[in-house]
């Protein structure tokens, strides 16, 4: 009987030296380890035949076995994944196929544009508000500073709908809307849509966006308005670039100024883009005027502050060397696609 | 406004070059646009025509003996527009003018001027035109004619009062006295340091009655008239260098009269009005509001009516001129005249900017009129224009004049401690004060000082306004920048912040984000009505659009979208998908669509229901086999509700919901509680075919108002202990049943076992009864105490399948 199971252990020693796949290690376990069945549970079967005095000592030798058979059995399966491993590390990929991307989406250029002058107002502690783009002539005229019949009208050609409100000609009709709606202090933005009466060129648009930027607070001066400009300026286009506060007129700002910023593809020493100036427009600014912190219930002795209005569809096309404003609205695929 | 270096110059003792002139002009809020230079080529002097012949051998040229002061020049010449006495403008040997070919390239070719021999004759110089010196303007062909009191011999450039260069300056509307030379010159003065002479003129008033009298029949539309007759003047030959100077301002030359007032204009800000004296009826002009149905032939020889109260000059037999902003024809100067009436007025602005705009008529003077010019210009224009006709010959009257004095300077008084918080700077008032006087702005004492206004700055009303003129006069430049964060904001943002976070899913979900214009036209109507579809009826539409396309507002994004959509699928070669954000709006109880409850986010205060609305679309190629299943509508709903559950977690139901741009059979609502977050569904193959789309179209919108602006905090839940199990089932169940009423009825059934159920098969076909359907289901079990057996999972199973036995008439497919 224990040359029985010697043999058994060398003929299964023998033949796992010679597997190489683990089909074939599975089938050799299960012909000699088979719970049903297997050479060795059939070679445990003949204990009870066995005398009481040989049980003990054939037990031992069975065990004895199984554990020389297993180990063989483990050896030759560390050899088969060894073999493996370096059969798959031969293998090489061709890894310049192009990626598969599955869908392709992304958000519209002005969107990104704005997020970066948000991501820049909301570090100075800043908040983004909306208003309606229908108006009324309180808030787009009156509240700012305008009264009927002045000719400050004149430079925003504005469409108007039957019941008398209108589209708003610019986002500082957010101005008064923002300084009622909260308590001082304010920093606000507000960005979005505005129409004019223009006819659609390269240039104009009846409809753009812009950005209105307000600061009221104690103590809020002319210089704090300086230093947010140039330091957005240099956030948006980059920290060579210097501005210019050049000295203008809106009806709701006193002092007003046009804030240019230095011309990037000239760097300042004129080119066509900034037509021979060095300058590039970015928006009128100034400090609020004390007729519309009265307006908003301010009282223009405590309280002062800023307005900033950008232009969202002029900032990237600077940015992004856009020469056509209509660009932004034709939703060409290949367009969107380049900014997505 | 465009103005020549030499006209400033008349009036600031400057030898800056032009573009440090502009410089100074911007940086004091005068913006020069452009330079144009004016090339001043050497060797031209003023001389005189002493005789002309013939050519002897040619009939086209002439032979002119010509007195340049120095010696007399023998030249033939071609042009045949000058005779015996004129002052022509001529060339000497070493001159270089320019060529009269036309300029290739825009670079203009030169001419160099030597002796030479014309046809046997010899010619020593060049009579030059108007072309040959570059001068501004258009001319004709022929040789410049001086003026009769040049100077023989002397230069050119200095003898006409002209050169250097020509300013293209940007003068804010609150500014009307730097519409002006004399206002420009006054700034640029101030800016370079230079003297600056302000004009000092004589009344030129003669003692003879005008025989016209001037009358204020309406106080309210004019403030004051000066009047004045000349004699002996006509609409003649105007002096060469004024033309000179008017066309480089770009204002055509068109006679004597005619030029003075646009000169005087010009320079002193004031316009003027000439009429014949003789086509004056009654003896007396008077400015007044029109009667109703009072006519005018204005001078471009239209009859118009004039509405009641439109303001007017008119003489005893009615309107001779719209006031201030167009002339009439019955009383204008011509050819003919010879005696001339001079009107100087002071109107009112607004009702002069409400005519203008009525009638259409937005001149020079209206313009300029509609900005309240100050009472003094009204004597300063007059004498100026006097000064230039008494030039001319003409023989004045005695001015008669109606209507307000001027009154005593205003005063502003400045507290320097609010300059410098205002500014955040720390200047002394000294420094203040000393800055402001070169532009006429004198002060008193020192805290406050006392500003006092000088007549010509109207727009100067309130203490911040002479702080934004001191800030100009030292410069913005100087300021010193200060930097600080705002403190914190009790400011909602959640609005944008809706928008970025849906934005930012759709985007990640494939769908490129599109901007269209918010105002449509007959082209965005008839574009979607070529389906057979009714587009929307009730539109805020614009009242004064400019072109087609301006006639209302979008009333929904869907119609920009699939415009769009068409030329993003032509060049498609897969899946399309694209998706707005933007405002729609509805005139006020629109009833074609009702809308759901409007919260935050909807604005209607203004007589307009205005919403943000997200508008998505996707279109596929073709699909090879048909499947009952639309996986791309799923998609679709997938993308949708991926996107809603970015802002909210609450249970979404599905509800089919017709709407008539989508297939009556693909199109449900989304919703959160009782309000609907989201429609979705495949495009109505009529709409889809009308925009060249496929018929694998789809669209959905969100209602951005019914979705939470931010997605509320969640609450934790802990990790399941113990191990689920999950049992696919598939049922066969009529048509009429839904994937929504199966995996209810499964989850109302199931108990507590039943952790969630998903439908996730749909099949028709043999192995199932005609008529009927089978809906592949998963449900996940899982106790929360304890590990769940299998005879938990069977008892649990058997539940559902009862439930679904006797709601459905549910069979299991087996
Ligand atoms: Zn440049």
């Amino acid at each position: 009987m224990s040359d029985q199971l010697a043999e058994l252990e060398a003929a299964v020693l023998e033949r796992a030296a010679k597997i190489t796949t683990r089909a074939d290690l599975e089938m050799l376990r299960t012909e000699v380890l088979g719970r049903k069945g297997g050479a060795l549970s059939r070679a445990m079967s003949g204990l009870a035949k066995l005398p009481p005095a040989e049980k003990a000592e054939y037990g031992r030798r069975v065990n004895e076995t199984k554990r020389a058979i297993e180990a063989a059995l483990d050896a030759a399966l560390a050899r088969i994944e060894k073999t493996e491993i370096q059969g798959d590390l031969a293998r090489t990929y061709d890894t310049t196929f192009p990626g598969n991307t599955p869908r392709s989406g992304g958000l519209h250029v002005l969107r990104q544009t704005l997020d970066d002058v948000v991501d820049f107002f909301r570090s100075r502690g800043f908040a983004v508000v909306l208003g309606p783009e229908v108006e009324t002539e309180y808030y787009a005229f009156e509240a700012v500073n305008i009264p009927a019949d002045h000719p400050a009208r004149d430079n925003m050609d504005t469409f108007y709908l039957p019941n008398g409100s209108l589209l708003r000609p610019h986002t500082s009709s957010m101005q008064v809307r923002a300084l009622k709606s909260n308590p001082p202090p304010i920093a606000i933005l507000a960005p979005g849509r505005v129409y004019r009466r223009d006819a659609l060129d390269a240039s104009h648009s009846f409809m753009f966006h812009q950005i209105e930027g307000l600061h009221v607070d104690r103590g809020v001066n002319f210089g704090h308005l300086k230093g947010f400009a140039a330091d957005l300026c240099r956030h948006l286009f980059g920290a060579d670039r210097r501005t210019r506060f050049r000295p203008s007129y809106f009806q709701f700002t006193e002092p007003s100024a046009e804030v240019d910023v230095s011309c990037g593809v000239c760097a300042g020493r004129g080119c066509q883009t900034c037509k021979g100036t060095g300058w590039l427009e970015m928006g009128g600014s100034g400090m609020v005027h004390p007729n519309v912190l009265r307006a908003s219930g301010y009282d223009p002795e405590g309280f002062s502050g800023w307005a900033f209005g950008l232009g969202t569809d002029r900032i990237a096309m600077l940015r992004h060397d856009i020469h056509d404003i209509r660009t932004f609205f034709e939703n060409d695929p290949r367009f969107l696609e380049q900014f997505a | 406004m465009h103005v020549s270096i030499s006209w400033l110059r008349d009036f600031v003792t400057t030898d800056a070059p032009p573009a440090r002139i502009a410089d100074v002009l911007t940086a004091r809020g005068f913006t020069v646009d452009g330079i144009d230079e004016q090339p001043m080529p050497e060797h031209i002097v003023v001389g005189k025509i002493l005789s002309l012949s013939r050519h002897p051998n040619a009939d086209r040229l002439q032979v002119s003996e010509v007195d340049i002061g120095s010696e007399k020049l023998q030249i033939v010449t071609g042009a045949t527009n000058f005779a015996v006495g004129d002052f022509v403008p001529i060339a000497k040997i070493g001159a270089v003018v320019f060529s009269r070919e036309p300029s290739a390239d825009g670079v203009r070719k030169t001419l160099a001027i030597g002796a030479s021999t014309l046809r046997g004759v010899a010619s020593n110089g060049m009579m030059c035109s108007a072309s040959e010196l570059a001068l501004p303007g258009e001319y004709d062909d022929g040789i410049v004619i001086l003026d009769s009191d040049a100077v023989v011999g002397s230069e050119f450039w200095k003898s006409v009062r002209f050169g250097d260069a020509v300013l293209d300056v940007d003068v804010p509307s609150n500014r009307p006295d730097c519409l002006s030379v004399i206002g420009l010159a006054r700034e640029a003065a101030a800016g370079l340091g230079a003297p600056f002479a302000a004009p000092k003129l004589d009344a030129f008033e003669g003692s003879g009655d005008p025989g016209i009298n001037v009358e204020i029949g309406d106080a309210t539309i004019c403030r004051r008239l000066e009047g004045q007759r000349f004699s002996g003047v006509g609409n003649g030959r105007t002096p060469f260098w004024m033309s000179l100077r008017l066309k480089a301002s770009r204002v055509r030359s068109l006679g004597l009269l005619v030029d003075i007032s646009n000169f005087v204009q010009l320079e002193t800000g004031q316009p003027l009005h000439f009429y014949d004296a003789s086509k004056i009826g009654g003896g007396r002009i008077v400015a007044r509001g029109a009667k109703s149905g009072e006519i005018i032939v204005t001078l471009d020889g239209v009859e118009r009516v004039l509405a009641a109260g439109t303001p007017v000059i008119a003489d005893g037999d009615g309107p001779v001129g719209i006031a201030g902003i167009f002339g009439g024809q019955r009383a204008a100067v011509d050819e003919s005249t010879t005696e001339v009436f001079l009107e100087s007025p002071n109107f009112v602005g607004a009702p002069i900017r409400r005519a203008a705009l009525a009638l259409g008529l937005r001149t020079e003077g209206a313009s300029r009129h509609e900005k309240n010019l100050p009472l003094e210009l009204v004597d300063l224009g007059r004498r100026r224009a006097a000064q230039l006709l008494v030039a001319a010959g003409a023989k004045p009257s005695a001015v008669v004049s109606a209507g307000e004095s001027a009154g005593p300077a205003r005063s502003i008084k400045v507290r320097p401690e609010r300059v410098n918080r205002l500014l955040g700077w720390s200047l002394l008032a000294k420094e203040m004060c000393d800055s402001i006087a070169p532009i006429g702005l004198s002060t008193e004492g020192s805290d406050p000082f006392v500003v006092s206004i000088p007549y010509w700055r109207t727009d100067l009303n309130e203490e911040v306004d002479i702080i934004e003129e001191v800030a100009r006069s030292i410069g913005f430049d100087k300021i010193p920048e200060w930097r600080v964060a705002a403190s914190p904001q009790s400011v909602n943002e959640g609005l944008f912040v809706q928008d970025s976070v849906l934005a930012r899913s759709f985007a990640a979900s494939g769908y490129a984000e599109c901007v269209t214009i918010a105002l449509g036209g007959s082209k965005m109507k008839s574009a979607w009505e070529r389906s057979g579809l009714p587009f929307w009826a009730k539109l805020v539409e614009v009242v004064n659009p400019l072109s087609d396309d301006q006639r209302f507002l979008r009333p929904s994004l869907l119609p920009g979208l699939l415009t769009v959509a068409t030329r993003a699928w032509e060049r498609a070669d897969g899946a399309v998908r694209l998706f707005e954000i933007g405002h729609v709006f509805r005139p006020l109880a629109s009833s074609d669509e009702p809308k759901p409850g409007v919260s935050s986010g909807a604005f209607d205060e203004n007589g307009v229901l205005e919403w943000p609305s997200l508008c998505g679309l996707a279109m596929y190629p073709p699909l090879s086999a048909e499947e009952s299943l639309d996986r791309r509508l799923l998609e679709v709903k997938g993308d949708v509700v991926r996107a809603i559950e970015t802002l909210t977690r609450e249970p979404l139901a599905t509800a089919p919901a017709p709407r008539f741009y989508f297939h009556p059979g693909a199109a449900a609502d989304l919703i959160v509680g009782d309000h609907t977050v989201a429609k979705f569904g495949r495009v109505h193959p009529l709409l889809a075919r009308a925009y060249d789309l496929p018929a694998d179209t789809y669209a959905f919108m969100l209602y951005l108002e019914n979705l939470p602006q931010r997605r509320p905090v969640r609450t934790f839940e802990p990790l399941p202990r113990f191990p689920g199990t999950t049992r696919d089932i598939a049922v066969v169940v009529a048509e009429n049943v839904s994937a929504q009423d199966l995996t209810d009825a499964c989850r109302a059934n199931g108990g507590e076992l039943c952790e969630s159920v998903r439908a996730f098969d749909e099949y028709r076909g043999p192995q199932v009864e005609g008529g009927k359907k089978s809906i592949a289901l998963k449900i996940a079990l899982r106790r929360k105490d304890a590990t769940i057996t299998d005879a938990d999972a069977d008892a649990a199973m058997e539940r559902i399948l009862a439930g679904l036995r006797d709601r459905f008439a549910a069979t299991l497919r087996t």
